[in-house]
């Protein structure tokens, strides 16, 4: 456990270390406070259009999170950081674990930041309480970082460096519509990622309450996923020749 | 090998709880978001809402350039707002404003667009949108019977969904069902709708079923006033007008004339001057009785006098011909 916090620790680091991710951040509270100017442009719908632009810019903060381990995985592999580490008593799926929860912490860490930043705005702006649906809503959009982080990794490990990064942002995009297949057991959720659970950026507009049941089942199915994907990444990365 | 065993299994067993956990969740987020099924199922990451938001400023814009919706952008607007709706379908606004947009030009395209919002559980307590439905069908089939029936549908349907229905959504209710019946007299028609209903509500008292019209004898009364005061000499809506006036007003005591309601100790109608039968008065000094006991000569009310006794039977209404009454206020005449 120790080793896979090591590698997490790593990840998680270096990411939060850069002034890049910072300034970011700003530009996503920005971005949303100038929501409030839209109220001309949208017949007054501003409000709603700022709860949505909270989320939409909330779950591309995650995916370029999640995005960057498949930078980083490659170049460790490439440059021999990765042979360095494995060649300590550190298993490869210990490996590709702490990679994966390296992610999803700072991917939750840095939704927790805009998720504070979007509620403080919007207060501010519309002088109300932030209702439990918006609340709920980004929490589940912070959560999906769990599934997509092993996507990434998973994807890191099978395919090459050059179009890792497309086909994972490919891969996350198209995981929003699979409830399409709904109806195929075990493919929908078991193989196939289900991102579309995470979804409930109209509820937050529209709805009041999602069931806290139904927030401890996203975390239950991202640990399930995860370890699907992992476990296949493992399998696959054990058989990979590393310099 | 262990470890790959060991690998294996975790996979099956991850893929056998994810499957089942992700089914249980779909069911789950179906029964939060119903509409959810509603959604256009174009692979855009989920950005549905947002791609909402866009299209409706987008479209904000183009209306905004347009002198009029006409033939030649009519298909245009409809595209533009469908394209909306069909990423969010509770976008409220888009129905009304693109229903009413594109109205004139394509009214089964409005009704139709606005019938799949009635439909759209999340909007059931919207009233405007049924009655939107129903008012372009009512202007748009004026002479077709179906549409004036499907437009009473929607009105029914905006009036059950609103708490305190607004007064425009319950006449052009009305309105409908009177056009629906087909008679030459428009008064007429509108008296037999609302007696029906109140017949039909008297009826049902025992189960506390109430109608779905506020005020109703207010409107029957304001009914039959408009009607009488319109067509004086028809002799079947003076008939029809007595009888429900004998029906619903048995305990109130109205002119039989204007069917304005008067007072205790009148006796003459304070609205058209006709000389009405007297009530609730003391037998010996005339005075105005309050109570039982006449407060004046302290003589003891009978009771038929303190109680109402119905329209006045057998008292036929003097010839309207020479003396029309002036119109009455709906005000004065609730009074």
């Amino acid at each position: 456990m120790n080793e896979i916090l090591a590698i997490a620790g790593g990840t998680w680091r270096r990411i939060l270390r850069m002034r890049a991710v910072y300034f970011l951040i700003l530009c996503v509270m920005v971005l949303i406070a100038s929501a409030i100017n839209y109220d001309v442009l949208s017949l007054d719908h501003h409000k709603d259009l700022m709860i949505d632009f909270s989320l939409v810019l909330n779950t591309l903060a995650v995916v370029l999170i999640v995005i960057s381990v498949t930078f980083e995985i490659p170049v460790e592999l490439r440059e021999g950081v990765a042979s360095t580490l494995l060649s300590k008593p550190l298993g490869r799926t210990h490996y590709l674990v702490g990679k994966a929860l390296g992610t999803s912490i700072t991917g939750l860490i840095i939704s927790a930041i805009i998720i504070a930043g979007f509620f403080i705005i919007f207060n501010f702006a519309f002088g109300e309480r932030i209702s439990m649906a918006m609340l709920q809503s980004h929490v589940l959009v912070a959560l999906s970082v769990i599934p997509m982080s092993a996507m990434a990794v998973f994807f890191s490990v099978i395919i090459p460096e050059m179009i890792t990064p497309i086909v994972t942002a490919i891969a996350i995009w198209f995981a929003f519509s699979t409830s399409a297949l709904a109806n195929v057991k075990i493919l929908y959720g078991g193989i196939l990622p289900a991102l579309d659970l995470y979804n409930f950026k109209s509820f937050a507009v529209y709805g009041e309450k999602i069931n806290w049941d139904y927030i401890g089942l996203s975390i239950l199915w991202g640990l399930a996923f995860s370890t699907f994907a992992l476990s296949l990444a493992s399998l696959i990365f054990r058989q990979k020749d590393i310099k | 090998m262990k470890s790959t065993l060991i690998h294996i299994v975790l996979i099956i067993a991850a893929i056998l709880i994810g499957g089942a956990i992700a089914g249980h969740m779909h069911e789950e987020q179906n029964k939060q978001m119903p509409y959810k099924s509603l959604e256009n199922t174009t692979p855009i990451g989920g950005f549905h809402k947002f791609a909402s938001d866009i299209d409706w400023m987008l479209v904000i814009q183009y209306m905004g350039g347009l002198k009029s919706v006409s033939k030649e952008n009519v298909d245009e607007v409809i595209k533009r707002f469908e394209k909306i709706v069909s990423y969010d379908p509770n976008f409220e606004s888009a129905y009304e404003i693109g229903a009413m947009s594109f109205s004139v030009e394509n009214p089964e395209k409005a009704v139709e667009f606005l019938e799949r919002a009635c439909n759209n559980p999340q909007l059931k307590n919207n009233w405007k949108l049924p009655f939107y439905a129903g008012f372009i069908l009512t202007h748009s089939g004026k002479d077709d019977p179906e549409k004036v029936k499907k437009a009473i549908g929607f009105y029914e349907m905006a009036i059950k969904r609103s708490p305190t229905p607004e007064m425009y959504v319950v006449n052009s209710y009305l309105r409908a069902r009177a056009k629906a019946m087909g008679l030459n007299n428009d008064k007429l028609a509108m008296l037999k709708i609302l007696f029906g209903e109140w017949k039909k509500n008297a009826g049902m008292r025992e189960i506390e079923t109430t109608s779905i019209i506020p005020d109703l004898n207010q409107k029957i009364l304001k009914a039959a006033q408009e009607a009488r005061r319109e067509y004086p000499d028809d002799k079947e809506l003076i008939e029809f007008s007595k009888k429900v006036m004998q029906e619903v007003f048995k305990d109130q005591h109205i002119c039989t004339y204007c069917l304005s309601i008067y007072a205790p100790g009148d006796k003459f109608c304070s609205c058209c001057g006709q000389s009405v039968q007297v009530f609730g008065t003391c037998q010996k000094c005339g005075t105005v009785l309050k109570a039982g006991f006449c407060h004046k000569c302290g003589t003891k009310a009978p009771a038929v006098l303190v109680q109402a006794p119905s329209v006045q039977e057998g008292m036929e209404p003097p010839p309207v011909a020479k003396k029309v009454a002036k119109p009455v206020p709906a005000k004065k005449a609730a009074k």
